[in-house]
């Protein structure tokens, strides 16, 4: 019984392995880099020219839109591959 | 608190299968309905791009993906069901490089739902190439929503930039549904007389009307058109 339950344990971590290792995962991790050299290079930007000038770096939602460009971002890539 | 937790697990378990479900019946349905007819896809592409030299084929994926979705743009501040959607993406207040990927998920599935057909008839995109146009479409859509008093001289009338982008978000508009609808490219706007930059936009207020009693949280944001729906 102890058997079975190896086996079926160890496919679906197989398994697993299996599709973390798949190549467009690994590239899924350079897209996430890639949203976040961009988000940076702007933020950057935005603190040393701001147009409004009174508004703060944090400014309201930041971090609400933060989370939201990465779940978005997600979906982005899901619908691509 | 668990209870919270379980929510938001559920909640995006559920988006997830949704969101593969209606992408992937999308494709089949179009796929069915030309089966029915009987023509397949590779006979209804207009041409192939990968007979086209590179930089050609993603110029062509380029122009054709932004007009594309400059129209689905249209259609989310036009159609009343789709506004409600859309409407996450126009409560934001104060302009950042985040507030670009602030949008209900439900608005991908209607982007690439309404894209899927160009690019299957076009056929032959390279995904290495892809890939660039994504990236530089992001980056100008930061830019778009940043703090910053920008709009690249006279390339203004071809890419869309800060000081036209916050006029889309101003609270008041001149028309009931909308200005500037561009994403990447501005030039849809000027061509087809939707451009409005009346004044300098720097401190105008940005919202939309009664965006005093939409919802300032994620959660309540995803679930506000179905419970609009509901009363």
């Amino acid at each position: 019984m102890e058997n079975y339950l190896d086996i079926f344990i160890n496919s679906y971590s197989e398994y697993w392995n299996y599709f973390l290792n798949l190549i467009y995962f690994r590239e899924i991790e350079n897209y996430f880099y890639g949203l976040i050299a961009i988000s940076v290079i702007v933020w950057v930007l935005e603190i040393l020219f701001p147009w409004r000038e009174n508004q703060s770096i944090f400014r309201k939602d930041f971090w609400l839109d933060t989370f939201y460009m990465f779940f978005n971002f997600s979906f982005l890539i899901f619908s691509f591959l | 608190m668990v209870g919270y937790l379980l929510h938001v697990f559920q909640l995006f378990i559920f988006n997830i299968l949704i969101f593969v479900a209606l992408s992937n019946t999308t494709a089949a349905f179009f796929n069915d309905f030309l089966g029915e007819i009987g023509v397949s896809l590779e006979s209804l592409q207009l041409f192939n791009v990968s007979a086209l030299p590179a930089w050609l084929g993603l110029l062509i994926f380029f122009v054709v993906t932004d007009f594309v979705q400059w129209n689905t743009h249209r259609l989310l501040h036009r159609v009343d069901f789709l506004w409600n959607f859309h409407k996450v993406h126009h409560s934001v207040k104060e302009m950042g490089f985040a507030a670009h990927l602030r949008y209900h998920w439900m608005e991908t599935v209607v982007y690439k739902s309404l894209l899927y057909i160009p690019v299957a008839i076009i056929g032959g995109f390279d995904v290495q190439h892809v890939v660039f146009v994504y990236f530089f479409t992001i980056s100008v859509g930061h830019l778009n929503h940043a703090n910053l008093g920008w709009d690249y001289g006279f390339l203004k009338y071809i890419f869309n930039n800060p000081k036209m982008h916050i006029w889309h978000h101003s609270k008041e508009l001149p028309v009931r549904y909308g200005v500037n609808f561009g994403l990447t490219l501005s030039i849809w706007d000027y061509l087809f007389k939707t451009n409005y930059i009346p004044k300098n936009g720097r401190d105008i207020e940005l919202g939309f009307s009664n965006d005093e009693s939409f919802p300032q949280d994620f959660l309540r944001q995803e679930i506000y058109p179905i419970n609009l729906k509901k009363e």
